[in-house]
């Protein structure tokens, strides 16, 4: 070991257990927070992929020339997401109306629209949940880890203060802590930020995608209408 | 979403580790040790001491011991018996020792003569070392205290025949001061600097024991910059670069002006007597001037140029 009025431990450990409880708990909390958004920073990742694979799937069968009834049938007894809910939701409103009233009306028509309507906005929602934490964390963590910062090196400058020594020796390790917590801030914020960008672009290329098959399926149900009425 | 939060907290986990593994310890960075650099710090008035000494201490060095030595072989062949000449002179009685004295005084003057012969070779000595500071002095101080140094130059001629008049130690201090000061005054009117426009060997109150007989420069500019920043030269006006004031003030010895400042010389445009005015007002308003009372004689009695064009440079 060398001396300990030489060697100042500058790891990473070190500048941790020294570093002020507010800094601590800044740290922590910044940590967390790189925690937490990764994780859903992965779960998003998960889902954006899973969602993306079943629309195409949907999308394939739907087109295929399959008979909707059947489609539907096969569909209706599973937990369905995005388009393949979309058209469940579309076609049981659709069911209903014809089991009341075999006649057709507008009115059909138009709460078939909004049932869609209803789900689409499900379905986004269901998309960019927590997405507003990845929002949150990077455009505050900067600021939180600059705040334990500024209080990192305030209590460095006092012990300067009541060493009477400004050799960098004394400065150092405090100033070191302190700017571990806006690295640690910056470590938090930057993926966030980066990944909060893309989800947001996902999600709401999702949403045209939904609001597209709902415009075409509602097309086809006016069709129906006009054909039985 | 449990299954993402594990692989984050997994990954962080595994961060940490990494960066504890990897930087353990903070590495010292290689920096190549610094040297240390002796340094003295000098006053302004130490600076210009030294600089005077310097060019004495190279001619004293090897010539002071010559004169002491020269002497005794002399002196040791004349008294034969190694006895001090004191006892000698103590007892007279007997002839013996009378011839003794007799000698006795012959080695005095011998040393006397001795010291002559020496004298001259100081200066010879003295020549050749002299351009030897004047290159070296022009790279250590700025550009100011060179001056003084060519004043020296031009002055050369002067103190050959006058050495062997002097002491040699008055040789050393006044003479040298005398150089570095005055004799510009005799010649021209003052000139750009504040050079009291009397001797400083004149009797004055506050004269100090002759080593330090010149204005530092640096005290000089704290001067100028002083009253530069009390002086608002009137703004404009044809050929106002050109115009030079000089205005003669004297002082207290707290610094404080026993008179209203004249104008010492003379323009004939009317934006003379404004800018004369002008420099007036800076002078009397900027009072009293913190100056280095050791060296009241020097600032008893000077002369300030007032250039709009260096003044509104440093000001």
């Amino acid at each position: 070991m060398t001396p300990p009025d030489v060697a100042v431990d500058l790891s990473v450990w070190e500048l941790f257990r020294n570093a002020h409880i507010v800094v601590k708990i800044v740290m922590i909390g910044l940590l967390a927070a790189s925690v937490w958004s990764w994780a859903i920073v992965l779960e998003k990742f998960f889902l954006f992929a899973k969602t993306r694979r079943e629309s195409d799937k949907f999308e394939q069968v739907f087109w295929s020339g399959q008979s909707l009834e059947e489609l539907y049938q096969a569909l209706g007894q599973r937990r369905n997401t995005s388009m393949a809910a979309l058209f469940v939701a579309a076609m049981r409103e659709w069911k209903r109306s014809i089991e009341r009233n075999p006649k057709p009306s507008p009115g059909t028509q138009l709460r078939v629209e909004k049932v869609m309507d209803v789900t689409i906005s499900r379905e986004v929602e269901r998309l960019e949940r927590r997405l507003t934490f990845l929002a949150t964390v990077g455009s505050t963590a900067p600021f939180v880890g600059l705040f334990g910062t500024v209080w990192g090196i305030m209590t460095s400058f006092q012990a300067i203060a009541v060493s009477k020594n400004t050799n960098l020796a004394v400065v150092a390790p405090g100033i070191a802590e302190a700017l571990f917590a806006t690295a640690l801030g910056l470590a938090a914020a930057i993926p966030a930020v980066i990944f909060y960008n893309k989800f947001n672009s996902d999600v709401s290329r999702q949403g045209a995608k939904l609001e597209g098959f709902a415009d075409e399926f509602a097309a086809i149900l006016s069709r129906q209408i006009d054909v039985r009425s | 979403m449990r299954k993402s939060a594990f692989i984050s907290i997994a990954l962080h986990l595994a961060i940490l580790l990494w960066v504890l593994v990897v930087f353990p310890v903070g590495r010292a960075l290689d920096a190549p040790p610094i040297e240390d650099v002796p340094v003295d710090i000098l006053t302004p008035s130490e600076f210009t001491k030294l600089k005077a000494g310097t060019a004495d201490a190279k001619d004293e060095a090897p010539l002071a011991p010559k004169p002491e030595e020269k002497p005794k072989p002399a002196a040791i062949p004349a008294k034969e018996p190694p006895k001090p000449p004191e006892q000698v002179a103590a007892v007279p009685p007997p002839p013996a020792p009378q011839e003794k004295a007799e000698e006795a005084p012959k080695p005095t003057p011998e040393p006397e003569k001795a010291e002559t012969p020496p004298e001259p070779n100081p200066e010879k000595v003295e020549k050749p070392k002299e351009p030897e500071p004047k290159k070296d002095e022009p790279k250590k101080a700025d550009s100011k205290p060179a001056k003084p140094v060519k004043e020296v130059k031009d002055e050369k001629p002067k103190p050959k025949p006058a050495p062997p008049l002097e002491k040699k130690h008055d040789f050393n201090t006044d003479r040298i001061s005398a150089l570095l000061n005055k004799i510009p005054d005799a010649a021209k009117e003052p000139v750009a600097q504040d050079a009291p426009p009397d001797s400083p060997r004149k009797p004055v109150h506050g004269q100090s024991t002759g080593t330090q007989t010149t204005m530092a420069v640096n005290e000089i500019d704290a001067l100028r910059a002083k009253i530069a920043q009390c002086w608002s030269p009137p703004p404009g006006g044809l050929g106002a670069d050109a115009i030079v004031v000089k205005i003669r003030l004297q002082l207290n010895e707290d610094g404080t002006l026993t008179g209203l400042p004249t104008v010492a010389n003379s323009g004939n445009s009317a934006f003379f007597q404004a800018a004369a005015d002008s420099a007036v007002r800076a002078v009397y308003q900027c009072q009293p001037y913190v100056l280095p009372a050791e060296k009241y004689s020097l600032w008893r009695d000077m002369i300030l140029n007032f250039d709009p064009r260096q003044m509104y440079g440093s000001g």
